[in-house]
């Protein structure tokens, strides 16, 4: 219900982050042309710089995260450390020390990381190159991607849906310890509200405390949590929150008050085998107060317009997401009793699926469509408080308060204002009993700001150089599982002989080494580092448990020409054969040939494609992410969007209450970072009945998948 | 007669970094390329490498070896072709092996970093 109300306040935090970006995107403009050296490009080398003493105009740091505090600072503290600086003479040597500078920081922040891939870029250039001012200038760019760098970013639809609260973070603008987020807003429910949310994060858990007010509303709540977070297992992250949330809100001509007090344990899963499908189940217990002022004569039998209540909830739910398509599906289950005693009164369930799906028909400019299911119903076993009754409208109401598992508990129509979806019959607005809706939105991106600097964009090295370094990473990981293969115990059979082969050279060797003639001591010389190396291997097969590493030292031996191989080795024999006798080195070549020959042929029935797929499916997301990132993603953007959603509240006889509720209306979106993203629009209620308007303004604030 | 193409900029310096970690968590290679342009126009390519290990993953990764390596003018193309199209399987190979091993060896005192140096920079004919 608060996410609809606070669309304000979170609207200014955009208008602070987007405008820092827009500075650090400066674009750069371009002087005329002249024949021979036009002015403002560079096409000499850069001794013709440096030796014409040309002057540097501006140092500029460009990356497609320098939004992030700390990619920015980064950069400039690796350039402050330099000397390097404005108004100096250009040299070569003073651009390539702020460009190591730069790789270096980036490269221990990517090792805190603890990553498993990373890939860091950056260049160094100059440009805007000006003959034709006194005295001569340039400017000096350095530009850097990493690919590491938005898994800083909250990169699960989950993660981030906690954090719908507070927008910067989401976005990983900032992160801090204490935050204070200003609201107002309006609605036609709420008129104008004001108020705010706060927290705390300390070493035992986080404080979050929040209040809207206005005329009509007041909500208040409050909640204290931790979560704990485990590397490796089936669950990866288990969270418990306790609080208190108080709601006083009109539903027309009527009031509902909830007060609650509750404590509630959450956790999600690892990612099920190799999707990135997770399951997420909680369970939350509950007591306090159902208020409403409805006259017990219009409420069914049994249905008390106040009361006390205790209540009981689970849930479970999976999200998953393929390429540009996520889904999403959840069950809730309500047990309540609303009056004293242990005994059950009502049992509320709740299904919700949502769907979102991007189409990419030019770069930077995706078409957006979100779809979403709900239904619900009551069993009555005793008693319905009021309260507990669906009412819906514009305004989301969620299952779980302060989860980051979202589940729509009442119909959603962007049509008729909050709460106002709530007659059985033109003289019952008491709320439904069950529900459903279904709302979909259709967004086209209009206009847009790239995330990727032009600079990066249209430099055809860049991506020729970040992709070359992706594939290397694919092949590192193909060797890597090529070596898990059950297989390679084959490949290792003759390891004892390969061993002990290595160490009957090395005894040779040793034997004759200090007779070598001088024509052959630099040839000697090599030979003893092949031999060092193929002993490293031999120390690795009679030592080592791990058998990858053992086929790793076993294939090293057996490769083709490569250094400490067999193939070295008997080129050593060969070359030294004078040295150690004729049938010495037969023997030795005999023998390594025995051992060579039949591992090669086990090493070539390894199935590689199976390891070729296995380190695809490791570089997917990281694939992914900077396919996204270069070709997708758009720091801020503008959609035009259109809407149509349609619900219903029962049991309604002959659809007295009016049966089906449509909305149809239009609006606008704007992204940020293509994950928090702020809808406004009117939606026309086409049929309007009596007790109806002709439609409603609505707002929407979402926390979505950054990298789908 | 023709105008000369305008050139927008000119890159100076620019470097690639490869950091992978084995799936089990007890390797980390580290692979980059860096090729710079001096006052005098000389062409200059660097190898970086790094290999970390360690015996379990509650440990700390420890660095086995940490290498800059300049490379031979006759191996500049074959370090742009790396940097460009991307390592292959025999130099994956190389490194895992061969370059692994001499680090270790390097790291126990047992060669000189001359012979590891000689060695990294011999994964880029491979290519």
């Amino acid at each position: 219900m608060r996410l609809g109300t606070q669309w304000l306040a979170r609207a200014l935090v955009f208008v602070t982050l987007s405008g820092s970006v827009f500075v650090a995107t400066t674009p750069v403009a371009y002087a005329d042309d002249s024949e021979l050296q036009p002015a403002g490009t560079c096409d000499h080398p850069p001794s013709f710089y440096s030796s014409a003493h040309y002057k540097i105009a501006a140092i500029r740091t460009t990356s497609p995260f320098d939004y992030l505090h700390g990619v920015r600072q980064l950069m400039n503290d690796a350039l402050g450390s330099t000397n390097l600086h404005v108004g100096d003479d250009f040299t070569a040597q003073s651009v390539i020390e702020g460009r190591r500078k730069i790789r270096e920081q980036l490269n221990q922040a990517a090792d805190a990381g603890n990553l498993p891939v990373k890939v860091n870029v950056v260049s160094a250039e100059i440009e805007n190159c000006h003959a034709d001012r006194q005295p001569h200038s340039l400017d000096v760019v350095y530009i850097t991607f990493s690919t590491w760098t938005p898994f800083l970013l909250p990169r699960t639809f989950e993660s981030q849906a906690s954090q719908t609260d507070d927008p910067a973070s989401a976005s990983g603008v900032r992160k801090k310890k204490f935050q204070l987020v200003p609201q107002v807003g309006y609605n036609a429910t709420a008129k104008v509200f004001g108020g705010g949310r706060t927290s705390l994060a300390t070493g035992a858990g986080k404080f979050d405390a929040g209040v809207s007010a206005s005329s009509e509303i007041l909500a208040v709540d409050g909640s204290f949590s931790g979560q704990h977070t485990w590397a490796d297992g089936w669950i990866r992250t288990a969270e418990w929150r306790t609080g208190f949330t108080y709601d006083d809100a009109p539903t027309g001509t009527n009031r509902l008050k909830r007060a609650r007090l509750t404590a509630a344990v959450f956790a999600d899963s690892a990612p099920i085998s190799s999707s990135s499908s997770i399951v997420r189940f909680g369970v939350l217990i509950g007591g306090g107060h159902d208020q409403s002022n409805l006259a017990a004569d219009q409420l069914p039998s049994g249905s008390p317009a106040s009361s006390p209540i205790g209540e009981f909830k689970t849930y479970a739910g999976i999200s998953g997401r393929a390429g540009r398509n996520s889904f999403k599906v959840s069950y809730g289950l309500q047990i309540g009793e609303a009056d004293s005693g242990l005994h059950v009164d009502f049992a509320k369930h709740i299904a919700d699926a949502a769907y979102s799906v991007r189409f990419l028909p030019s770069p930077h400019k995706p078409l957006e469509l979100d779809a979403r299911l709900t239904g619900g119903w009551i069993q009555n076993l005793g008693a319905i408080p009021a309260a507990e009754r669906f009412f819906g409208g514009n305004a989301e109401q969620e299952f779980l308060m302060g989860d980051s598992w979202r589940i729509r508990a009442a119909p959603f129509i962007r049509s008729i204002p909050q709460n106002r979806l709530n007659r059985l019959a033109p003289d019952a607005p008491i709320g439904g009993e069950n529900f459903m809706s279904a709302n979909i939105t259709l967004g086209v991106t209009a206009w847009k700001h790239p995330l990727m600097p032009e600079e990066i964009r249209t430099n055809a090295d860049f991506r020729s150089l970040l992709g070359s370094e992706l594939k290397s990473a694919q092949k590192t990981l193909e060797s890597y599982w090529i070596s898990k293969d059950k297989a390679v115990s084959d490949v290792l059979s003759g390891a004892p002989q390969a061993s002990g082969a290595v160490r009957e050279l090395r005894k040779n060797f040793d034997r004759v080494k200090g007779s070598v003639p001088a024509a052959l001591s630099g040839r000697s010389d090599d030979c003893d580092f092949q031999i060092m190396l193929a002993e490293g291997f031999a120390d690795i097969l009679e030592t080592e448990k791990n058998p990858s590493k053992r086929f790793i030292a076993m294939k090293s031996l057996i490769a083709e020409g490569d250094d400490g191989s067999i193939d070295n080795l008997m080129g050593c024999i060969n070359d030294l054969r004078t040295l150690f006798g004729a049938d010495v080195a037969d023997a030795m070549i005999s023998k390594f040939k025995g051992i060579q020959d039949p591992a090669r042929a086990a090493l070539s029935k390894l199935d590689k494609a199976t390891a070729q797929q296995k380190a695809a499916r490791d570089m997917a997301f990281i694939n992914q992410t900077v396919n996204t990132v270069v070709d997708e993603m758009n720091f801020v953007s503008l959609s035009p969007i259109a809407i149509f959603d349609v619900a219903r509240i029962g049991p309604q006889t002959s659809a007295a209450g009016g049966g089906f509720r449509y909305g149809v209306g239009g609006g606008v979106r704007f992204t940020l970072l293509d994950t928090i993203r702020f809808d406004a629009g009117y939606a026309v209620n086409p049929d309007p009945k009596p007790w109806e308007g002709r439609g409603a303004a609505f707002f929407s604030l979402e926390v979505v998948s950054l990298f789908r | 007669m023709p105008k000369k193409a305008a050139v927008e900029h000119e890159i100076v310096s620019i470097s690639v970094d490869l950091g992978v970690t084995t799936p089990d968590n007890l390797r980390h290679i580290e692979f980059g390329l860096e090729k710079d342009t001096g006052d005098d126009d000389t062409v200059t390519w660097t190898i970086h490498f790094k290999f970390q290990e360690r015996d379990s993953t509650n440990d700390s990764f420890v660095d086995v070896v940490t290498l800059d390596v300049a490379v031979k003018e006759k191996n500049h193309p074959a370090a742009e072709a790396t940097a460009k199209e991307g390592l292959t399987d025999p130099q994956v190979d190389h490194l895992n092996g061969p370059v692994t091993v001499a680090s270790q060896k390097l790291n126990a005192g047992q060669t000189t970093e001359d012979r590891v140096s000689r060695l990294v920079e011999g994964t880029l004919p491979k290519h």
